[in-house]
């Protein structure tokens, strides 16, 4: 098996020394620089455009994006464990710090769909103003990224991770938990991203996911995947992991230019 | 009391050449310090030097502890990200602070996260070569829109 792995891996290798995959990986990562420089360059053109509010001034909430922006950044915190785990040939704490990374760009997520949700009850849509066409396509490109990242994670946590069908369905249990807490927090009352759900439901929903999320981490302690098999397959897990840092720095430059540059922006002077 | 004793260590390498003090001035030529390996301020300089470069270069990867410090020095440079938006009396010194802030994560998350540190540096190249693109779009963006 590991005879196979080998010749499997060495396939991947050409003049530069370098794994192909992670030439290509590098190569998508700097022609993804320029795809968020546009739209980052896009929105700070025609910063201070919009004919009518809501204005950044009005809605943008650091505190709230502070946090999101300090979950995302242990994520990628919890990503680089994850890898350094699994290339120690340690697959349990891999996994639960694979698991950890998903969990951590999923909450974001929960946080990017509120914050989407506050801002059209405000009046912020893509079609009200410059602000608001601009804000929305480069953050929605960024939290589409994070989903594909997210699911790519959890790709690879199921078919690298685990190798027996009990595992993986513990993990599918897992994750089910984990998405009935994210939906339960969505639909309770101090969110309100899912109005009108009464709160024994909520609390039924919530309860259930946090008792199926426990059972299934416990259970996933231990493993029956042979000693050598993850670090083989790291490499997988670092492409991902690449992936990963590469949004977090990308919403490093997008709180810091959109949010706290722009936060205090007012409506423009006419007549300039 | 190993904390003590380190310290203590600091101090020896900071203000000792052998026995004798740093600043003592030498009578004889036996006197004058003739160490090796010593900077100006002993040699805990050069210590710490090869400590920076043990931690971020030797073995490949870092340590579980290594890339926790990263982290706790990302989050640190948030918070102060967001401590700096709420500080009026800055002014227009606010927006390069920020950018330099930002600046100063996007490398630490590049270079150890991302494991360029300790890659091929083709790896840098590539990458690099993208984002100095993306930065003269952005600039030329900017400069056009000015007219």
């Amino acid at each position: 098996m590991s005879e196979v792995i080998a010749a499997h891996d060495e396939a991947h290798h050409n003049s530069t020394g370098i794994d192909t995959r992670k030439l290509l990986m590098w190569l998508f990562l700097g022609s993804d620089c320029l795809f968020f420089g546009s739209f980052i360059a896009t929105y700070l053109v025609y910063r201070n455009r919009s004919l009518v509010g809501p204005y950044p001034s009005e809605i943008l909430d650091i505190p709230l994006t502070t946090i999101s922006t300090f979950v995302l950044l242990m994520s990628s915190l919890a990503m680089v464990l994850a890898l350094n785990y699994t290339q120690r040939d340690k697959p349990v704490a891999g996994r639960y710090w694979t698991l950890i990374t998903a969990c951590l760009g999923a909450i974001f997520l929960g946080f990017q769909v509120y914050e989407f949700n506050h801002f059209v009850n405000l009046g912020l849509t893509p079609k009200t103003n410059m602000f608001g066409t601009t804000f929305f396509v480069l953050t929605g490109f960024h939290g589409a990224h994070v989903t594909f990242g997210v699911l790519w994670l959890l790709t690879y946590a199921f078919s690298c991770l685990t190798t027996s069908l009990k595992e993986r369905a513990i993990l599918i249990l897992s994750i089910i938990g984990f998405l009935m807490i994210f939906f339960a927090v969505l639909m309770s009352d101090w969110l309100h991203v899912i109005p009108h759900v009464p709160f024994n439901t909520v609390m039924a929903i919530g309860g259930a996911g946090v008792l199926i999320l426990l059972i299934s981490l416990i259970l996933l302690r231990k493993t029956s995947t042979p000693k050598g098999i993850a670090v083989s397959q790291s490499m997988n897990l670092e492409l991902s992991g690449l992936y990963w840092h590469f949004v977090d720095i990308v919403w490093i430059v997008i709180f810091t230019i959109i949010y706290l540059v722009s936060a205090k922006d007012v409506a423009p002077i006419i007549g300039m | 009391m190993s904390l003590i004793k380190k310290i203590k260590q600091i101090w020896i390498n900071t203000m000792f050449h052998g026995t004798k003090t740093y600043f003592d001035l030498p009578k004889n030529e036996y006197d004058i310090p003739n160490p090796q390996h010593e900077g100006p301020f002993g040699s805990s300089l050069s210590k710490s030097i090869s400590l920076f470069k043990k931690l971020t270069r030797s073995g490949g990867h870092g340590s579980p502890a290594f890339y926790l410090i990263i982290g706790v020095i990302l989050s640190i440079l948030t918070y102060i990200e967001f401590a700096i938006f709420y500080v009026e009396s800055l002014g227009v010194l606010m927006v390069p602070i920020l950018i330099i802030l930002s600046l100063g994560k996007f490398i630490l998350v590049v270079a150890f996260f991302m494991h360029l540190r300790f890659d091929n540096k083709l790896l840098t190249y590539i990458f690099f070569s993208g984002f100095v693109l993306a930065i003269l779009i952005f600039l030329i963006l900017m400069i056009l829109q000015a007219f």
